[in-house]
């Protein structure tokens, strides 16, 4: 059976969240002036850093099965 | 080897950035004092862009880096946010022989997050005046001992009662906060951390406008014309 390492603390993935949404936010309002260009960049920008995320789970649970 | 590229006039220019004057004509957006501005968003986040009548923006960064900074702040207990109270004489009388700048990264190591946090001034202030306070062995001057640095240099060990009834005692102030909020307390510290050096992109949208890049600037016109060309 696999020990799926990334859901050792799934709860606290939610407190990423709000930083998520945060971080999205300002560096996208540093990037345009206007409302819909902002918040068009920061849902792409948000999920970017999402699919990093994932990424970042998947090769640390690989590198744990080789423990 | 030339670097950078050319401007409208062919002339060589190191940088990708648009220069702040080009910005704010594109935006129809007036910088007014650039500095003035930078240091009140340094002060309080978005404060700069109301100052140059930004004002959504300015709302949209002030709730933003705020609310993270405090929420960080509330989940930390309020003990997250503080400057190091490690002495430059500190730093020298803890390792030998040390110097300067081995005594600036002794201070910077024992207590790296304020620098991040002081990337906003409504909390490096503060911070800085309850550390002063705190080595001429005042009280502390801010509510619910906010901004107060742990009694980590000096105090001796803590001890109390955990509700189990069992006795704990941590070495110092510090480890007493690190134990009661466990986890809360790196999050918080890293949210208050995100927060400060959110402020710096803030600082610098209120100095020089919206970042544009000039190369994707140039790649959306390309974009937009070519697509103009195959539908004709």
């Amino acid at each position: 059976m696999i020990d799926l390492v990334f859901l050792a603390e799934i709860v606290r993935l939610w407190y990423a969240l709000p930083l998520l949404v945060s971080v999205s936010l300002v560096y996208s309002a540093t990037r345009h002036e206007e409302t819909g260009p902002i918040l068009q960049h920061a849902m792409r920008f948000s999920g970017w850093i999402i699919v990093f995320m994932i990424l970042i789970a998947v090769g640390l649970q690989v590198f744990s099965m080789f423990q | 080897m030339a670097f950078g590229k050319q401007d409208k006039s062919g002339k060589q220019t190191n940088s990708y950035a648009v220069a702040p004057e080009e910005v704010a004509r594109r935006f129809d957006i007036d910088l007014k004092n650039r500095r003035l501005a930078a240091l009140l968003a340094w002060l309080f986040p978005g404060l700069g862009h109301l100052y140059q009548g930004r004002t959504g923006k300015g709302i949209l960064l002030m709730l933003c880096i705020t609310s993270t900074f405090l929420f960080g702040f509330y989940v930390g207990g309020g003990k997250v946010a503080y400057a190091t109270p490690m002495t430059y004489k500190q730093a020298a009388a803890n390792n030998q022989g040390a110097n300067f700048l081995q005594q600036t990264l002794a201070v910077a190591i024992d207590r790296w997050p304020f620098f991040c946090q002081a990337g906003i001034g409504s909390v490096a202030i503060p911070a800085l005046i309850e550390r002063s306070r705190f080595l001429a062995d005042k009280g502390p001057l801010f509510p619910g001992k906010a901004f107060r640095p742990p009694g980590s240099a000096r105090d001796g060990p803590y001890e109390w009662q955990d509700p189990t009834g069992a006795t704990v005692r941590q070495p110092d102030e510090l480890g007493m906060w690190n134990y009661k909020l466990g986890f809360f307390f790196e999050l918080g510290t890293f949210y208050t951390v995100i927060a400060g050096m959110l402020n710096v992109f803030a600082i610098y949208d209120a100095h020089s406008g919206p970042m544009i890049v000039e190369h994707e600037e140039q790649d959306a016109d390309e974009n937009s014309s070519t697509k103009d060309k195959t539908k004709s």
